[in-house]
């Protein structure tokens, strides 16, 4: 079995008295995506943004590819990409040069060869003189995934990936997510659209108030809730599990994937 | 319908004091308000102190007149420049009311019910402080109609655009009029018929007439004549209400045109204050960014491209400035002007190690906003902090170096202390690079260690704390300046005297004399890039910034 790409051991971020994520272990293999769900001010983006190198957690350990966050993150951040869902661009830069500063920062050789193609893919082509003032909401999203699939990262961390991309947008961006997955990248992505995560992930995180409720396959968390009742979908099992409806939250075992 | 709207008013104004008055508890705000309200209060007391000394005659008579003037000035742009007769409601007020069963004249009614608060508090500040003689309600009643003028003119422009009158049109014929009622009462201000005031010649009063109406509310003395004077007042501002409200024209478009206009402009106006304002869109990056660039040179090559775009024009103004400076101390033949010059060309080298850290801001104070991105960039901190701050610094010393020779060819081209030329031109050069370095380390510590102090909200550029935290950060910096200049300076002194002593002058020896003090302040900013390079990895942007300001 191949060593984790991403190995999360007892994360805990806590603000003043408020714990954001509270003791949270997950691993992510190479090829694999896992899904972080959970209701809003669960964690997501808390838990997300640790591992991004952004957040230092108050306690536990992220390692990325074999190197700890916290000890050696520039060789940790080096085989990283975090796409937020908010795009945050440099105002003064052009598309083009948004590209080539990445690719310097992150020491990509041959960097017109892997632009082109993906300027092309994302369908900025001609928009790669244009200031991010010049670009819609979208298509600054799409620089963002850009500058981030730049450096082939073996690691993708995805914040709500689909927010303010057309529907072709969100076609292609699926095809994306998977394309990079088959091609040998773990990927983390957190959304709040249950039939995505149900139709790209292999496993599912559910996490509340900072608590890890529930870490599996999908199918491994439908068969427990369904418990021999039929199929369940991920959005029944997601209520259940978080309390959602009006049955209380199913007791679940975490079931290691 | 009043009674919801006065509620809303007084809700609005009273949350928005309790907001400020409730982030008090956080020191940053408690220490900057203080010394915002302390300068505020001694800037008042001076007005009021002025203002104890009764008025002469001519100036008493002349106050009527000079308010009137303004009125007719104001009255005038408001159809020159339309972003000054602006129809705005804030977004959550196009929101909610826009779509309520409210007719115009109700929104119209709830725009000036909503500016009574923050108005009235306006007005007892000018009252008190300001206006020598001028009368409150007056005051008040004055602002609350040319507010509804305001309104009126707004609305007319849209209604004689949509009549096919074009807006330059409209602009200009406001200019001309302007144009013409300034020159006639510059021209009789001349001729006065009695020596009460110089505006009192009766072509000036006609067309100070209207304006009149409006400035005599503002100092009506009796009980009786001030009650007149404010209902016709009043009654002018519901004509204009009332004449807005039946104008027949797209209302909420016109509105929601003006508010978006309204924020761009706050938005330029807060982006060129930062000094994050792109000047120059299509300016070239100043070199290429090679393949094999390591990522200190992309930081570099990001702020010096940055500042292309940014800061080119304050680059051209001051390199053209000091070369104005320079030839006109050149080719002078006056000696005084020569000395002038040369004065002012070395308070140019000594100012700007100083400010030009505040003009070049092309560092992390560009980027802490997005500190979110930059912590996921792969580089540590120290090497980013120095690589940020390079480009700056290069910008700096170039330009240092420029006015350090301009000022050196000037003194030798003068007698003006010819024999000590050579010996400062060797200590300021030398000190120039680490001097500026250390003003653009201390300017960047600012939001690595308290990025909280410099990211401000909406809310935080206004009022007694964004005045306090400016002269609180101009304290600092200069304290913080001062502090790590006092060992370099101490050395280089003893160096100075003793190459005095030993070598009389020669500039070599000098400037082996003031090496142990240049290589202190290196020292010093070596290990500040160091200690703010720690900082910046342990920072938890999460914890020292406010939501909503990322």
């Amino acid at each position: 079995m191949t060593n984790p790409a991403i190995d999360v051991v007892h994360l805990t971020k806590q603000y003043g008295s408020l714990v954001a994520v509270n003791d949270f272990s997950f691993s992510v293999r190479p090829g694999e995506i896992l899904g972080l769900v959970g209701p809003n001010g669960a964690g997501k983006t808390t838990t997300l943004r640790a591992l991004g190198g952004i957040h230092p957690p108050t306690s536990g350990a992220v390692t990325i590819c074999g190197f700890d966050l916290q000890l050696d993150p520039v060789e940790a951040k080096k085989r990283l990409a975090f796409l937020p869902d908010e795009p945050r661009l440099f105002d003064y830069l052009t598309v083009d040069e948004h590209l080539k500063f990445v690719g310097a920062l992150y020491g990509v050789r041959d960097i017109n060869a892997k632009m082109l193609p993906l300027l092309e893919e994302l369908e900025l082509t001609d928009k790669r003189k244009a200031l991010p003032a010049e670009l819609s909401r979208g298509m600054k999203q799409k620089l963002m995934i850009a500058c981030g699939f730049l450096h082939d990262p073996e690691v993708i961390i995805f914040d709500e990936p689909l927010t303010g991309l057309d529907p072709l947008g969100i076609r292609r961006m699926k095809e994306s997510i998977a394309a990079r997955a088959k091609n040998g990248a773990a990927v983390i992505l957190s959304s709040h659209l249950l039939h995505l995560v149900e139709e790209l992930c292999d496993t599912v995180a559910i996490i509340q108030k900072g608590m890890r409720l529930a870490y599996g396959t999908i199918d491994d968390l439908k068969w427990q809730i369904a418990q021999g009742r039929g199929g369940v979908s991920l959005e029944e099992a997601f209520l259940r599990i978080t309390g959602g409806e009006s049955a209380p939250p199913a007791p679940l075992r975490s079931v290691e994937p | 319908m009043t009674r919801s709207f006065v509620l809303v008013a007084l809700q609005l104004f009273k949350n928005r004091f309790l907001f400020r008055f409730k982030r008090l508890r956080e020191p940053r705000y408690l220490l900057s308000a203080l010394i915002g309200m302390a300068y505020f209060g001694y800037v008042m007391l001076r007005a009021a102190g002025r203002g104890r000394h009764s008025p002469s005659v001519v100036l008493r008579a002349m106050s009527s007149d000079i308010a009137a003037i303004f009125v007719l000035i104001l009255m005038l742009l408001a159809w020159i420049i339309p972003a000054m007769a602006s129809l705005e409601f804030s977004e959550a007020e196009m929101q909610f009311l826009f779509p309520a069963p409210l007719k115009r004249p109700q929104l119209l009614y709830y725009k000036l019910i909503r500016s009574q608060p923050s108005l009235l508090l306006g007005c007892v500040i000018g009252t008190l402080f300001g206006l020598p003689n001028g009368h409150f309600v007056g005051l008040w009643v004055t602002y609350t109609v040319l507010g509804t003028y305001m309104t009126f003119v707004a609305v007319s422009r849209a209604r004689l655009s949509q009549a096919g009158v074009p807006v330059w049109a409209q602009s200009a014929t406001g200019l001309g009029l302007l144009v013409g009622a300034v020159a006639i009462v510059s021209h009789f201000a001349h001729k006065p018929l009695h020596h009460e005031s110089p505006f009192d010649h009766p072509v000036v009063q006609s067309i100070l007439f209207i304006p009149k109406i409006f400035a005599a509310a503002l100092f009506a003395r009796e009980p009786l004549d001030l009650a007149i004077r404010l209902a016709i007042v009043a009654a002018a501002g519901a004509l204009f209400v009332l004449a807005a409200g039946r104008m027949r024209v797209p209302f909420e478009e016109l509105v929601m045109t003006a508010s978006q206009r309204a924020a761009n402009w706050r938005e330029s106006r807060r982006t060129r204050a930062s000094g994050t304002s792109i000047t120059l869109r299509r300016m070239p990056a100043p070199f290429a960014l090679r393949e094999n660039a390591t990522a200190e040179v992309a930081i570099l090559w990001k702020n010096l491209t940055a500042a292309m775009r940014i800061a080119l024009p304050w680059v051209a103004l001051l390199v053209i400035g000091f070369a104005a400076i320079v030839v006109q101390g050149l080719f002078t033949r006056h000696d005084e002007v020569k000395m002038t010059m040369v004065f002012v060309s070395f308070a140019f080298c000594g100012f700007f190690p100083l400010a030009g850290a505040g003009i070049f801001k092309q560092d992390f104070r560009l980027d802490v906003t997005r500190i979110d991105l930059l912590k996921t960039f792969p580089i540590r901190g120290e090497r980013l902090v120095a690589a940020e701050i390079a480009g700056p610094l290069l910008i700096i010393c170039a330009l240092e170096i420029y006015f350090l020779g301009g000022a050196m060819l000037l003194t030798f081209r003068s007698d003006f202390h010819a024999e000590v030329a050579p010996q400062f031109a060797v200590i300021a050069l030398l000190f120039a690079l680490p001097l500026c370095a250390m003003q653009l380390v201390l300017r960047n510590a600012v939001p690595i260690f308290l990025p909280g102090w410099s990211m401000r909200s909406k809310e935080d550029q206004r009022g007694f704390y964004s005045f306090g935290t400016r002269i609180l950060g101009l304290i600092a910096n200069l304290v913080a300046l001062a502090l790590t200049l006092a060992p370099a300076v101490a050395a280089s002194a003893i160096g100075f005297l003793i190459a005095e002593r030993l070598a009389h002058g020669s500039a070599p020896i000098h400037a082996a004399a003031t090496m142990p003090g240049v290589a202190l302040l290196v020292a010093e900013v070596w290990a500040a890039v160091k200690i703010l390079g720690s900082q910046y990895d342990r920072l938890d942007a999460s914890r020292d910034v406010e939501p909503g300001t990322l």
